[in-house]
């Protein structure tokens, strides 16, 4: 594993980029170490996710084993896969059998399906299926987790796990947009975007109990909001906050030039991916400011292994 | 049309302007001024309608407003004013007026006075000047140049060559005077062309020497040269400039640039050595010399008659030679330079406030006792003290005047004069010095005088030759003098004192020279001169008298003061009441007219003269000393008045102290001009004062003319040319003198012929003389010339205020100086006040600085003396030291002597004792030795006797065997005891170290144990993992399962469903028997297998067992359906995974049981109740699923 350090490594620290290589380093051989241990320390890896963005390579691996699909021993990975793959072959199959789901289907709604029988809810009508409150946001982490990886097993079992942890949380949303709208005020220095978007009643429009129960998973792109998704996984969900604010803070130029309610949110909704690195660069930064890092995600926060 | 009729008003307009201009009304004339002014000047740079309208008034009336008015126009008019003034002099008619105009205005010189160069009026002059013959109009242009040299002296200069050729062609009209002009005028254009001589002399003196030089060489011109040009440089001084300066540099701007227009004057006049155009200021005298060999010839002259004049003073010659004497005492007095002559000098003002450092120590010595003595310090009361002493020395002098030491003694009588002169000038201390000075001159000189001594060269020069004239006169005068003298003292003498007496002689005297010199002597000049003259004349007189008059010294201090007084009012007497009077010397009373006029003038200047308190005295004491001059010409008068000298004293008491407060002698003088008005002789007297002083410069001629004047007569005299003997100016002055008089009252005779209006023509003769034309010519020409002098009056009134100016500073400064003198003293008291204290403190400071020496000497004898006895006591200690060491020696070697015999006796002693005790004890032990031999005896006794008992005993004794058995044994005992205790404990060491090897086996095994409970824990984890994620699945096909029977069961309520159509729809076509059960049973089964086997294996074998059974038990419904029910509940207590599965049984059957019901009970009434039965049983399926679903849900 040490071989595939970037070899450029010990040039850039000639240049003088020395810190985010330490850092980086330190990431990387600090993971390194973590994932070496047969039985992997899941509260160590919490820490990990909380305080660095985690390597690509290893980011599914990890979220595997945070969110409980993989176990902690990693001698029983292979076995824990095995029988993942056939509870999924289990499932997928059931709904083929049932003819709930076809070739045309697309890959979220039988994700979601999937998850839905699997916990035994799966309605006979699917009107009532998509009347379900669960329904958009599970689409819409569905939506990002397959643009994380192409493997539908992953996909499922990352989703569906993702989401159930996700909806422990569930209640706390509301408290979230208040909270969202009072860091808004305490970061927007001059508060003229925050009269501007009241004045517009933008935050009462906005669907932000849509973004925070879809965890930005199709708001943002992927390369960006899988940073989150690693703050929200090592058990910091206020990071969601942050990111509402920071987007609203990035795009405050030509949200002051919009007068528009509806021009607003229209804007909102349509994220340029170009700026979603900026965005989260942000949201991550203010989080930190705020002290984010510092949560102790072991009692409180943890995630459900009976599910 | 209308410009016509505004020419008409406006002509109308001009005239009432003219008349009201002219007209008495001053106020009138000022506002018409003001407006005609207003309205030139604001008319810009158009020409004004008003200008030529005025110009041309003024060339017809002449009008003097006019001229007012026109030289106050402004810039862009004047240029237009000029180009008419051009025109003027251009057109033939208005020639004079025009130039005349110009004149006016130059002299006004208004700011654009400079312009005029520029204009073409200039060169029209010019040209003017070159072609002209009439010689008013000559004389104006010759004037207005002459005017604008100083004012543009750089841009004048192209013309320079114009103005000197005009000057050539003018000098030579002099000489060959054109047709046509009378003689006056050409007098008058003398004079203009002298001034212009001055101001082209004293500006370009390159430049016009140069074009003299070239110029006059050339033949036509000599004669000229000779008699005008020539002259006119006698009367100037080498100009320093043609030493210094070049041709170039004179026309050059950096030359004019620092000097004002009044400068430049003041420079012209300052080379001039004539008494009217030249200035004295402060240059010294370069001719000194050449009137010092002259003088030293008077001198000799003198001598060789010195004994005999004495008493023969009255004859010319030793009066001639008396003025030289004078002179050449003058001359030898090393400081004082002063002659007579010097008096002119008194003119200026400035001079008299400087001294010559020089003093005579006979003066001092002589003067200060008088002074002391004089009670009020009149005049008079010095003398007196002095005279008597000095009179004799005179006396004895005069044989012994050969050296010119000598000849300062007998100057001597005039000291007095000179100490009186002193006396009242102690005023201003500073003219003290001065006038000890003065001793050894002749002349009588007032502070100011001797102050001259210092540039006496012009004076000098002039008056020299003056004297010698003078003499001359007297020469010829003599006989005369003589008789009117007598009369004349002795009357004035009782009527007025001295000073009559005095004047009464003076008069009688220079009437003398008057009617000798009729014309030549009348002019008189400025005030300033006739001070001098008289002073001179004075002095001439004392020099007739100097020898006889000694006798009596009161008269001639009486003498000095009234002459002093009369002196005060002469001095400002003009000359044309002097003409006057001399003119009609013969008519008493028309000169007593003429005095009457002239006095008035003479209380002002008095009055004027009381201001400058210094400057009265100082005239005061020229009178003074021409006093005593006079005196002796009145030796006769003197000796009588020897008598009453006291009374005269008294008399000259009190007038001279109307002379010292000034301020009440206006009245007093003007009493006394009077009472002289009265006498004739003061009337004659005055006309002599005066007179001579015309004279002066001409005979300054005559003396480089006449060498040895004394042998001159007085006939050969007259021959000499006037030009040669006077300057132009004074030529033209005794002109106008003797002419005006005459035209006075001959133009009263005026034949009506000779009056203008009168056309001679018309009574066929030839037109006489025009004498009014020309009389009103010269009048317009002595206009010309008065402008001329008044503008250079202006000039020097600008000159003195600027020194008047320079005066006040130098004394503001002075007074600076004063305060840092006084400033700088005070400072160097202080610093003396430090340096004593410096010096005392330095003074202290030694006495200390001795004092520490002396102490440190006393101190360092003791300290040598304390060293040596130091020395002495050490070395003394050393000695000491040494023997103290030596017998210490001795002492230890005889201590250990003396131990030794001690230690030596004690030892002796000791064995002693021993020896002594050894001794007693051997005599005890010899005694017990004894004792016990006896002993010894009796034992060996006693043993023989044991040894026989024992020896029996033993005899007597057997031995006992059992005993040492035992005793063996239990040794044997022992032994085995140890042996049996050393195999235990090698036992117990063996069995310790296997206990020890089985700990450490336990501990190994406990940590395996505890190994293996750690894999075990892992394991579990791994296991629960792998059981949860097991379970995981197995929970999901759970839910999968659930799924899909509640899938099955909708199809199966839809089967049902549809089933019962189809039921309803057979039964409406046919149906019966048990066949059709069988069908149906068949058909359901059928259904049944279908519907099951597309579901799952397990619920279609599931499906046929509860078919097989169905149709095995037909019968036995009600129990089955009750049986499977209750077993289902029990299966789903028991085992709640399956229990669905169980469900699903239980419920087939029931529908299938329900369905055999209906068969069994075959009741087709029934079958609706049944279906709905089933329908709701159905709903119940349904109902129960969704409880299922949430039961499982929830678990």
């Amino acid at each position: 594993m040490t071989e595939e350090r970037n070899f450029r490594q010990y040039y850039y620290k000639k240049c003088g980029f020395r810190l985010e290589d330490e850092v980086e380093e330190k990431k990387s051989v600090e993971i390194l170490s973590l994932l070496k241990d047969p039985f992997l320390d899941v509260h160590k890896l919490r820490l990990f996710c909380l305080r660095f963005s985690l390597p690509a390579m290893y980011r599914l691996m990890v979220w595997k084993v945070l969110l409980g699909i993989l176990p902690t021993s990693q001698d029983s990975h292979k076995f824990v896969t095995d029988q993942r793959n056939q509870q999924y072959k289990d499932i997928h199959h059931g709904l083929t059998v049932l003819r709930r789901i076809s070739s045309q289907t697309p890959e979220e709604e039988i994700l979601f399906k999937m998850y839905l029988l699997d916990q035994g809810c799966l309605p006979f009508e699917e009107t009532n299926m998509r009347r379900d409150p669960r329904y958009s946001g599970f689409l819409s982490i569905a939506r990002g987790v397959c643009s994380l990886t192409d493997d539908r097993i992953e996909q499922y079992w990352i989703s569906t796990k993702f989401f159930s942890y996700f909806h422990q949380l569930d209640e706390d949303f509301q408290s979230m947009v208040d909270k969202t709208v009072i860091c808004l005020k305490k970061e927007d220095c001059d508060l003229k975007l925050f009269h501007h978007l009241e004045q517009n009643n933008v935050l009462d429009y906005l669907p932000l109990i849509d973004w925070f129960r879809g965890c930005f998973g199709d708001v943002l792109p992927e390369t960006s909001f899988e940073r989150i998704w690693d703050k929200v996984i090592g058990g910091s969900q206020t990071i969601l906050i942050y990111v509402a604010v920071s987007i609203f803070l990035t795009f405050k130029r030509p949200l002051l030039s919009m007068n528009n309610t509806d021009d607003m949110i229209t804007y909102l909704r349509k994220i340029p991916t170009d700026c979603g690195d900026r965005v989260v660069n942000d949201a991550l930064e203010m989080w930190q400011k705020n002290g984010g890092y510092l949560i102790q995600p072991d009692t409180d926060i943890h995630i459900d292994k009976s599910i | 049309m209308a410009a016509s009729i505004h020419g008409d008003s406006r002509q109308c307009q001009v005239d009432e302007m003219f008349t009201l201009l002219e007209s008495v009304d001053q106020e009138a004339v000022e506002d018409v001024r003001k407006l005609i002014l207003d309205d030139i000047n604001s008319s810009g740079s158009k020409e004004s309608w008003l200008l030529p309208i005025l110009i041309d008034h003024y060339f017809t009336t002449r009008s003097k407003q006019i001229q007012d008015l026109l030289f106050e126009i402004r810039d862009p008019q004047c240029k237009y004013l000029l180009e008419r003034l051009n025109d003027g002099v251009r057109s033939n008619n208005n020639k004079l007026a025009s130039l005349e105009l110009l004149l006016y205005i130059l002299c006004k010189q208004p700011y654009w006075t400079h312009r005029v160069v520029e204009m073409p009026v200039f060169t029209t002059l010019i040209k003017c000047l070159k072609n002209m013959t009439d010689i008013p109009v000559l004389m104006t242009g010759v004037m207005i140049l002459t005017l604008l040299l100083p004012i543009v002296p750089v841009s004048i200069a192209r013309h320079l060559t114009d103005i000197l050729d005009i000057f050539t062609r003018l000098t030579s009209f002099c000489v060959r005077k054109p047709a046509n002009t009378p003689d006056v005028f050409l007098l008058h254009l003398h004079v203009a062309l002298y001034s212009l001589f001055h101001r082209l002399y004293g500006m370009y003196p390159h430049y016009f020497l140069h074009y003299i030089q070239t110029q006059f060489t050339k033949k036509d011109l000599i004669p000229v040269y000779d008699e005008i040009v020539k002259p006119m440089f006698e009367r100037v001084r080498l100009h320093p400039q043609l030493i210094v300066g070049s041709k170039e540099s004179e026309t050059s701007t950096s030359r004019w640039r620092n000097l004002e227009t009044q400068d430049i004057v003041i420079e012209c006049a300052k080379l001039s050595l004539d008494m009217v155009e030249g200035t004295w200021d402060d240059d010294p005298c370069p001719a000194f010399t050449k009137r010092y060999q002259a003088i030293q010839e008077a001198v000799k002259s003198r001598h060789n008659s010195g004994s005999t004049s004495q008493d023969t003073s009255l004859f010319p010659n030793i009066l001639s030679q008396d003025t030289g004497y004078i002179l050449t005492s003058l001359g030898h007095e090393p400081g004082s330079v002063c002659s007579p002559s010097v008096v002119i000098g008194l003119s200026t003002p400035p001079q008299s406030q400087r001294t010559t450092p020089a003093t005579s120590f006979l003066d001092t010595s002589g003067h200060v006792p008088s002074f002391a003595g004089t009670i009020t310090n009149t005049p008079m009361m010095t003398p007196q003290d002095i005279t008597p002493r000095e009179t004799p020395n005179i006396t004895q002098d005069d044989p012994l005047s050969k050296s010119s030491g000598k000849g300062q003694r007998n100057t001597d009588p005039k000291r007095p004069a000179i100490s009186l002169s002193r006396g009242q000038s102690i005023i201003d201390p500073k003219l003290t010095p001065g006038l000890q000075l003065t001793p050894g001159s002749s002349c009588v000189l007032s502070p100011m005088k001797t102050e001259f001594t210092n540039e006496p060269p012009k004076g000098a020069v002039k008056t020299q030759p003056r004297n010698a004239i003078r003499a001359l006169e007297f020469e010829t005068d003599r006989p005369s003098m003589d008789f009117s003298k007598k009369p004349l003292s002795t009357q004035t003498s009782l009527e007025k004192g001295t000073e009559g007496q005095n004047n009464a002689e003076l008069t009688s005297l220079v009437t003398m020279d008057t009617l000798n010199h009729v014309v030549g002597e009348l002019s008189t000049h400025e005030n300033e001169c006739i001070d001098d003259e008289v002073s001179q004349i004075t002095q001439e007189d004392d020099l007739e008298g100097s020898f006889e008059t000694i006798a009596s010294p009161e008269t001639q201090q009486a003498m000095a003061e009234s002459v002093k007084q009369f002196m005060k009012k002469v001095n400002r007497i003009r000359f044309n009441s002097l003409n006057n009077t001399e003119r009609l010397a013969g008519n008493e009373s028309k000169r007593y007219h003429v005095r009457s006029n002239s006095c008035p003038p003479f209380e002002e200047e008095v009055s004027e003269e009381s201001d400058f308190v210094t400057r009265s005295i100082s005239t005061s004491v020229e009178s003074n000393q021409s006093g005593p001059n006079s005196n002796p010409i009145t030796v006769e008068s003197s000796i009588t008045l020897c008598d009453k000298s006291e009374n005269l004293h008294k008399v000259i008491l009190e007038k001279s102290r109307r002379s010292r407060n000034p301020s009440g002698n206006s009245e007093k003088i003007s009493d006394l001009l009077a009472r002289m008005a009265e006498s004739r002789p003061f009337t004659i007297l005055s006309q002599a004062l005066f007179a001579p002083t015309s004279v002066h410069v001409c005979s300054s001629c005559h003396s480089k003319l006449v060498g040895g004047k004394h042998t001159i007569h007085g006939n050969e005299f007259k021959e000499i040319p006037m030009f040669s003997t006077f300057s132009p100016p004074e030529l033209l002055d005794r002109q106008l003198i003797v002419g005006g008089d005459l035209h006075a009252k001959e133009l009263n005779k005026i034949p009506l012929t000779s009056k203008e209006s009168v056309n001679w023509t018309h009574f066929g003769g030839v037109p006489p003389a025009d004498e009014v034309n020309i009389l009103k010519g010269q009048i317009m020409l002595l206009h010309n010339q008065l402008m001329y002098e008044q503008h250079k009056r202006d000039l020097h009134a600008k000159r003195n205020r600027r020194l008047l100016r320079k005066i006040t500073q130098t004394k503001t400064l002075e007074e600076q100086n004063r305060a840092m003198v006084e400033q700088r003293k005070l400072h160097e008291q202080e610093i003396q006040n430090l340096t004593v204290s410096l010096r005392l403190v330095q003074e202290e400071n030694q006495t200390y600085k001795q004092e520490k020496e002396s102490n440190t000497y006393e101190d360092l004898v003791k300290l040598r003396t304390t060293l040596q006895t130091n020395k002495d006591l050490e070395e003394a200690n050393i000695g000491l030291k040494n023997l103290l060491i030596t017998q210490r020696e001795d002492h230890d070697k005889l201590k250990m002597q003396w131990q030794d015999s001690k230690s030596k006796l004690s030892n002796t002693e000791k064995e002693l004792d021993i020896l002594k005790d050894q001794v007693v004890y051997t005599q005890k032990l010899k005694e017990q030795v004894f004792k016990l031999q006896k002993e010894v005896l009796l034992m060996g006794e006693l043993q023989q006797k044991y040894h026989e008992r024992l020896h029996n005993q033993r005899n007597s004794y057997s031995v006992k065997p059992d005993q040492n058995y035992l005793a063996q044994s239990l040794k044997a005992e022992k032994k085995g005891l140890k042996d049996k205790l050393n195999k235990m404990t090698s036992r117990l060491q063996v069995v310790e170290n296997q206990v020890t090897e089985l700990e450490k086996q336990i501990q190994i095994k406990n940590e395996a144990i505890q190994e293996l409970k750690h894999n075990l824990e892992k394991g579990q984890i791994i296991h629960v993992d792998e059981i949860k994620a097991v379970n995981d699945k197995y929970e999901a096909m759970v839910k999968v399962n659930q799924q899909f029977e509640a899938e099955l069961l909708t199809l199966h309520s839809q089967v049902d469903q549809l089933t019962q159509k189809c039921q309803l729809r057979r039964k409406g076509s046919a149906s019966q028997s048990n066949s059709c059960v069988l069908t149906d049973s068949k058909t359901s089964s059928d259904w049944s297998s279908s519907s099951g086997g597309g579901h799952s294996i397990k619920s279609d074998t599931d499906s046929i067992k509860t078919i097989k059974q169905t149709t095995n038990d037909d019968i036995t419904d009600t129990t089955l359906i009750s049986g499977p029910s209750f077993r289902e509940v029990e299966l789903s207590e028991q085992r709640p995974q399956s229990h669905s599965a169980h469900a699903l049984d239980s419920l087939s059957l029931s529908s299938q049981d329900g369905a055999s019901v209906s068969h069994g009970g075959s009741r087709s009434s029934t079958m609706c109740t049944d279906s709905e039965d089933n329908r709701s049983s159905h709903s119940n399926v349904t109902t129960d699923s969704g409880w299922w679903e949430k039961s499982t849900v929830s678990k």
